[in-house]
């Protein structure tokens, strides 16, 4: 990951990516949605389900990443942002390339921020195995 | 036009809030036309803010925010944005206007 941060995509770059570089932005951009659509299905509604006052299935998504928010697992500003962020990447900004070149910048932040969420959904599931132990946790996990 | 009034106006207060008063707002592409059914939303403006950084940045607070709502949740929304550095025009901005109606 560490290869990303810091480096910016400059205007000048931006109209001359490879076609590989291309591929590969496509590949990383499928990937993040993959990532992010697991997460957001299963793995922070899973979280909500361990902890200690579990919210009934039905409630909204956004009521439970507010829950999620205060249990330190995610910033709602954060996901909401990365959110829109999968689907500017796929936007092509013809002959703006001053505006394709930070799109492709927020993107590769982007990466690194997702990647935090899922480490903070990891942590968050030790945390719960240190403190209780896993027999206690419900019997099916989707 | 197919956008509801209430639509018209949380995109308008929605857009104003992050890109300050004096953004111009349009609405163009097939959501001009009555005749035709669903369909994306295509909007554009101009806002008076250079920096391509800040200006992505308020895009994507802005779409969140959007999305956030029930008028334009799960919907798909594509904004053209007009930067406020000079020498700035395309084609696109000018077709925008030209067929798009102000909001």
């Amino acid at each position: 990951m560490n290869d990303w941060e810091g480096a910016r995509v400059s205007t000048d770059q931006t109209p001359n990516l490879t076609g590989f570089q291309r591929r590969l932005l496509d590949q990383l951009a499928y990937r993040f949605s993959k990532l992010q659509d697991s997460l957001g299905e299963k793995v922070l509604p899973g979280l909500l389900d361990l902890a200690e006052e579990p919210l009934p299935e039905e409630t909204p998504f956004a009521v439970k990443l507010q829950r999620l928010e205060r249990l330190g697992v995610v910033e709602v500003e954060v996901w909401r942002m990365l959110r829109e962020l999968r689907n500017q990447i796929a936007h092509e900004y013809i002959d703006q390339p001053a505006l394709r070149a930070a799109a492709i910048d927020r993107f590769l932040e982007g990466v690194a921020r997702l990647i935090g969420i899922w480490r903070q959904a990891g942590a968050f599931v030790r945390h719960r195995i240190d403190n209780d132990p896993p027999q206690a946790w419900p019997k099916t996990i989707d | 036009m197919r956008l509801t009034p209430r639509q018209i106006r949380i995109f308008k207060m929605t857009v104003l809030r992050h890109f300050g008063e004096n953004t111009l707002v349009w609405l163009f592409g097939s959501r001009v036309d009555d005749r035709r059914k669903g369909g994306d939303y295509d909007f554009y403006f101009e806002t008076e803010l250079v920096d391509p950084d800040e200006i992505l940045d308020r895009k994507l607070a802005l779409l969140a925010d959007l999305h956030s709502t029930a008028e334009f949740e799960d919907e798909k929304i594509d904004l053209v944005i007009r930067p406020g550095a000079p020498g700035q025009d395309l084609p696109i901005f000018h077709i925008a206007k030209a067929d798009g109606i102000r909001l």
